[in-house]
């Protein structure tokens, strides 16, 4: 198990090296001057000069590559332009939007596709539960811009339930968060929902014709109790791995939603940063959202080895 | 004919999908010949609704919405097919080459770890503004994002065939390892190519209507579904035709492709084709299942 780690802690690294690289010269070949952008065309060219300096944006582009990497070993990751703050700082302000979302979405879609599924197995003829394995192949298809949209038309504007927009924190006023999230999240389970239960029924129905399950039913157990107790923890396996790999997109995804919704999230973030030229709060916030992604994959790779025996000993 | 025939009555859940599509793509080539200019504005007639002489009502410029989604169909499904492509092919040829060389797949892996890690949209996003709207940017913004999901698995369907012994004995007997991997593996990997474009295609199509409806995609005045929803947004509680229609079309279009894709897989795949079976016999009675009373 600690060889497990410590290799996966080696990889993590290494991809992290690779993911910072790419970053830098990839966002640097983003055309516009951040200097002018701040100080407009009519600045004298010493004084662009003077500030591209301070911003770290000068000389070749080797230089300031490796002048950026040195800076982020030491967990600098220089001035955003746009906020006139640390880019951490920034990143800090606006993380808790994005992860509100991307948890509770997660976990709301997790169980529904786990309720549908064990329903769906226990009474194969039902057919509500049926109709909403069904559903799922929609909920997949559904663009979640447009859906975004037509649920505020729908919701927000024609019944008034909630509000069009906004963000409140839940610590701050926990009604008003409720309802300001309410769409978002509703946007985002319909969407991950439904490839949740695509990915498990895959797995419950290779379950639930194993011979230990006869066993359970032979011994009385209900449909219900072999389906949620026996066939459910073997299917879950596999959708962990989806589970963590969709909420680490979520980190880095819901571009879109926060700005339908206007949240003042990282996606809002990175969109502003990339109009706005601010190059370092562009690197820092997707090396950021790359750190994130990696750290999730590693916990659900762990889990699995915790998890599956099998997994530890190959 | 009589082979496709049977093939259609033992396969409607791969031939209806797939008839659909090919309707809708017919409509998407031929109909613009027969529709009004999906760029023709006139102020006049702005926002009709639906009926009358403009079937699906006009917009804000009093353009023809049925002729725009019409257009604009042709650009998405070209796209996406496209980007589809390109993307397949340089991924296939990853994930042959790094499932034949194990040293070298080990490093390629790697690379494709770091890619994956990379915020997608984000990506996507930056592609466009560095190089600009286009057509060009569009497939390498869009593409770069599935070449390592197809090199992956890719891969280790390769490692997987490779360990077979039809292609020991093809080493054995002097053949290079360039024409094992064309001759005796990509002939093998072929149904997890189609399978996986046709994921990749409905995939495809959401993310470009992303781009679009953030304004990075396809160029204003020329339609794309992504474009009029956004466009369509912002009349939202006068004319909601507007977005609608756009969504309705590329949500059955996706729909139809998945359709496709996951119905396709049984056909090529034993595996699959067993969970298939397993499936039908449980909603239709299940062997297992004890008596009731």
């Amino acid at each position: 198990m600690l060889g497990i780690i410590l290799r996966r802690l080696v990889n993590l690294v290494i991809i992290l090296f690779v993911v910072g690289t790419l970053l830098f010269f990839i966002i640097r070949a983003i055309p516009g001057d951040p200097a002018i952008a701040l100080l407009g065309s009519t600045a004298k060219p010493e004084e662009l000069e003077a500030l591209r300096q301070d911003l770290g944006i000068s000389g070749p582009l080797y230089l300031q590559y490796l002048g950026w990497f040195g800076r982020v070993l030491q967990g600098d990751f220089g001035m955003s332009i746009i906020y006139d703050k640390p880019v951490l700082d920034v990143i800090a302000d606006h993380i808790a939007p994005t992860l509100t979302i991307a948890i509770i979405s997660t976990l709301l879609s997790f169980l529904l596709a786990v309720l549908i599924t064990v329903w769906n197995a226990s009474s194969p003829r039902n057919w509500v539960a049926r109709a909403l394995n069904q559903l799922s192949q929609i909920g997949l298809a559904l663009p979640d811009f447009w859906l975004a949209v037509l649920l505020i038309y729908l919701i927000a504007l024609n019944l008034r339930w909630v509000p069009t927009s906004g963000y409140t924190d839940i610590w701050v006023d926990p009604i008003a968060s409720i309802r300001t999230l309410l769409l978002p999240v509703a946007v985002l389970v319909i969407g991950q929902g439904a490839s949740f239960v695509i990915v498990l029924r895959e797995g419950m129905l290779g379950q639930m014709s194993q011979l230990y399950l006869r066993t359970a039913r032979v011994k009385g157990l209900s449909e219900f109790a072999v389906a949620m107790r026996h066939a459910l923890p073997n299917a879950l396996l596999p959708i962990l791995t989806i589970v963590g790999l969709n909420f680490a997109g979520l980190v880095g995804g819901i571009v879109i939603l926060e700005n339908i919704f206007v949240i003042p999230g990282l996606g809002s973030m990175m969109l502003g940063a990339i109009n706005g030229r601010d190059f370092l709060l562009l690197q820092g916030g997707a090396l950021f959202i790359a750190v994130l992604f990696v750290t999730v994959n590693l916990i659900t790779d762990l889990t699995y080895a915790l998890v599956d025996p099998k997994v530890r000993v190959s | 004919m009589t082979a496709f025939l049977a093939f259609a009555r033992r396969n409607p859940a791969v031939v209806v999908p797939a008839g659909l599509l090919l309707v809708i793509v017919f409509i998407t080539l031929i109909g613009p010949f027969f529709l009004a200019s999906p760029t023709a504005t006139d102020p006049i007639n702005r926002l009709q609704p639906p009926g009358g002489s403009h079937l699906l009502g006009t917009d804000t410029y009093g353009r023809d919405v049925l002729s725009r989604l019409v257009t604009g169909g042709r650009a998405s499904l070209g796209m996406a097919l496209l980007i589809t492509v390109c993307s397949g092919a340089i991924g296939t040829f990853l994930g042959l080459v790094s499932g034949y060389f194990i040293r070298a797949g080990n490093v390629i892996m790697r690379v494709t770890d770091a890619w994956m890690a990379f915020p997608a949209i984000v990506l996507a996003m930056v592609f466009s503004v560095t190089l600009g709207p286009g057509v060009l940017t569009e497939v390498l913004a869009i593409g770069i994002i599935f070449i390592p999901f197809s090199a992956r698995v890719l891969r280790s369907r390769t490692m997987e065939i490779t360990s077979r012994t039809f292609v020991e004995a093809a080493r054995v007997s002097g053949m290079g390892p360039w024409k094992i991997l064309a001759v005796h593996v990509l002939p093998n990997v072929v149904p997890l190519i189609i399978v996986q474009t046709i994921v990749y295609i409905a995939a495809t199509m959401l993310i470009d209507g992303v781009l679009s409806f953030l304004g990075l995609g396809i160029a204003a005045p020329a339609p794309s579904w992504g474009n009029m929803i956004a466009e369509g947004r912002n009349y939202m509680s006068i004319a909601p035709y507007l977005m609608v229609f756009p969504g309705l079309v590329l949500a059955v279009t996706v729909f139809l492709v998945n359709m496709l894709g996951t119905n396709l897989r049984p056909v090529f795949d034993p595996q699959a084709r067993q969970l298939q079976a397993l499936q039908r016999l449980r909603t239709h009675g299940n062997p297992f299942r004890r008596p009731k009373g």
